[in-house]
């Protein structure tokens, strides 16, 4: 009897300790979005997007239904960037840039970045010869590479066709379903259950987005409920520091606003909390363990 | 019973490991952050001629109690609205008129007044003279000199210098990604993040602005709106213009590139280079 329950105690804190650690090991091993792939060729991992389908016009579209995917767009500067450095187990921002390639092959290298633990972190656009960037890091300091590639060339971003990207806005049903562009990886985010609503088409969007507006290549996301989640996670205005007639002399140029916290602050220290609540848990599951370690000994 | 001791010491050390692990996630990383303490805040002084980066306090028209005597160039009667941050210096290229980037969602009308640093007849500097919902941005024209510099506090104790304005970093320039880039503002001071990504159109507030840069692990809050965001080079020190602050969510701030009220507002960046 006394032996099941000491097995039973044991299986108890195994299962709690289990399902303590598996978001925290999610996080740590950096198991990203379904949509990124990641492929060794060689000493260079490739970080790219691996679409749910391709259209008939070659548009590699995503479809989007979990939420915390779709959070990443509110939270997530450039969402393979922040892959490959947390694959790479580099903190963004802790690196310099790189000048040291020589690389004179097909495609573009937008940016390279080194980290100081000789971690070289490449961002390109375009077919890209790997094996001559290979051969072109050789003879460099790099220990390891991480390329984040977008297989082809993109006009979502560049400037001289604002008239056209602005009839996205404007000009056509869009305005009521588009989320936002980003620039690089080319983007463009379409609420799909506006789209639903709307009775529009996901070849009619794509159509309008490059002949009607030409666009040339982007990778198309169809986010579910995006303008709720928007709403309810997304960035807010940061504001005036005091609204309402009630600023007078001497308040005015006090820093009371700095001492009080802002909604944005607000909302970090309840993340920190989540944080917080993690090492209460995981110090009460280590006394619960000694205990029983102290009970099985008697 | 062995095995379970054994079992049980496995599992206290796997728990001792998670620690850290759950320590780290809550990591971001920050530069030279120099949030003023309370009582030493250069961004609330009186700065003339002014420079981006200090309070302005901005006043919309339709006060209860009109001055009995005009207040100077601009008549209307105005109220105190709040306090923002004058973002970076411009021109306007058709009329070669001076002034500020602000941020348009300091003021609900459709235009504002600016004082600085306080709501006194003697501080006004300037009207807004347009605005544009789609870069959140209004060109604030001051008749109050103004020089080609933007504030940066470089200590906590409060110390600061005056940045000359080099040039500008041009947009959805890939090769500025995960740099540190600074903003000065009003109610956080000087603080630091990474460019992150440009977005040419982004959902904020369920309002899609446009030419947007995103900016993680910086500080801000309420006041900061309109802060000039900068670059500085590692090496030189030379200061360049990004853009200006105007949103943002947990862990990403939101600026406005300067191309953004360059192509709604026809305003380019003031710079010495």
């Amino acid at each position: 009897m006394r032996g099941r329950v000491e097995r039973g105690v044991l299986v108890s804190l195994v299962m709690a300790l289990l399902l303590l650690l598996s978001p925290l090991a999610i996080a740590a091993n950096g198991s990203g979005p379904h949509w990124v792939s990641v492929e060794e060729k060689g000493h260079i991992v490739v970080v790219s997007i691996k679409p749910d389908k391709v259209l008939e016009d070659g548009t590699p579209v995503v479809f989007v239904n979990d939420k915390d995917e779709a959070l990443l767009f509110f939270e997530s500067g450039n969402i393979l960037l922040d892959y490959a450095y947390q694959l790479a187990g580099v903190e963004r921002g802790h690196t310099t840039r790189y000048t040291g390639l020589s690389y004179n092959g097909p495609g573009e290298i937008l940016t390279a970045r080194m980290a100081s633990d000789g971690t070289l972190i490449l961002l390109t656009e375009g077919e890209v010869d790997l094996e001559a960037l290979k051969a072109s890091i050789e003879g460099s300091s790099a220990k390891s590479v991480i390329i984040i590639n977008v297989p082809f060339k993109s006009n979502v971003c560049a400037t001289g066709n604002e008239e056209k990207q602005d009839a996205v806005l404007y000009n056509s049903f869009l305005a009521e379903v588009l989320g936002e562009v980003m620039c690089y990886p080319p983007i463009v985010v379409i609420d799909a259950t506006k789209l639903r609503e709307s009775g529009h088409s996901v070849d009619e969007v794509v159509d309008l987005l490059r002949s009607g507006l030409g666009f040339d290549n982007f990778y198309l996301f169809l986010v579910e409920d995006y303008f709720a989640l928007a709403e309810e996670y997304g960035p807010e205005f940061l504001g005036p520091s005091v609204e309402g007639p009630s600023v007078s002399e001497s308040q005015a140029g006090s820093p009371s606003s700095a001492s009080s916290p802002s909604g944005d602050e607000l909302r970090a220290n309840e993340a920190g909390w989540g944080v917080e609540w993690a090492y209460v848990a995981i110090a009460g599951v280590g006394v619960g363990a000694f205990l029983a370690t102290r009970f099985i000994k008697r | 019973m062995y095995s379970l001791r054994l079992a049980l010491t496995l599992f206290l050390v796997v728990v001792m490991l998670a620690a850290p692990i759950a320590s780290s996630l809550g990591e971001v990383p920050y530069y030279n952050d120099a949030r003023y303490e309370p009582r030493d805040n250069p961004a609330g002084r009186y700065f003339r001629p002014l420079v981006g980066g200090i309070v302005v306090t901005i006043a919309i028209p339709g006060g209860d109690e009109p001055p009995e005597q005009p207040r100077g160039i601009y008549e209307p009667a105005d109220t105190p609205y709040g306090r923002c941050t004058l973002g970076y210096p411009v021109k306007k290229l058709s009329t070669g008129k001076v002034g500020f980037i602000i941020a348009k969602h300091c003021y609900p009308t459709g235009v504002c007044y600016g004082y600085q640093p306080t709501y006194v007849d003697y501080n006004y500097i300037g009207q807004s003279q347009r605005f544009s919902y789609s870069v959140d941005a209004a060109f604030l024209e001051t008749y109050a000199r103004l020089s080609k510099k933007i504030l940066h506090i470089y200590s906590p104790s409060g110390a600061y210098n005056l940045k000359p304005i080099k040039g500008k970093v041009p947009w959805n320039d890939q090769s500025y990604i995960d740099e540190v880039i600074y903003k000065t503002g009003y109610s956080t001071g000087t603080t630091s993040g990474i460019l992150s990504a440009y977005y040419r159109y982004k959902n904020i507030g369920n309002r899609m602005l446009e030419y947007v840069v995103a900016i993680t692990g910086m500080t801000s809050a309420r006041g900061d709106s309109g802060a000039p965001v900068y670059w500085i080079h590692p090496e030189f020190g030379d200061l360049y213009v990004v853009g200006h602050l105007v949103a943002g969510s947990y862990s990403t701030k939101y600026a406005v590139h300067w191309q953004g009220p360059r192509a709604f507002l026809g305003v380019v960046p003031l710079t010495t280079g």
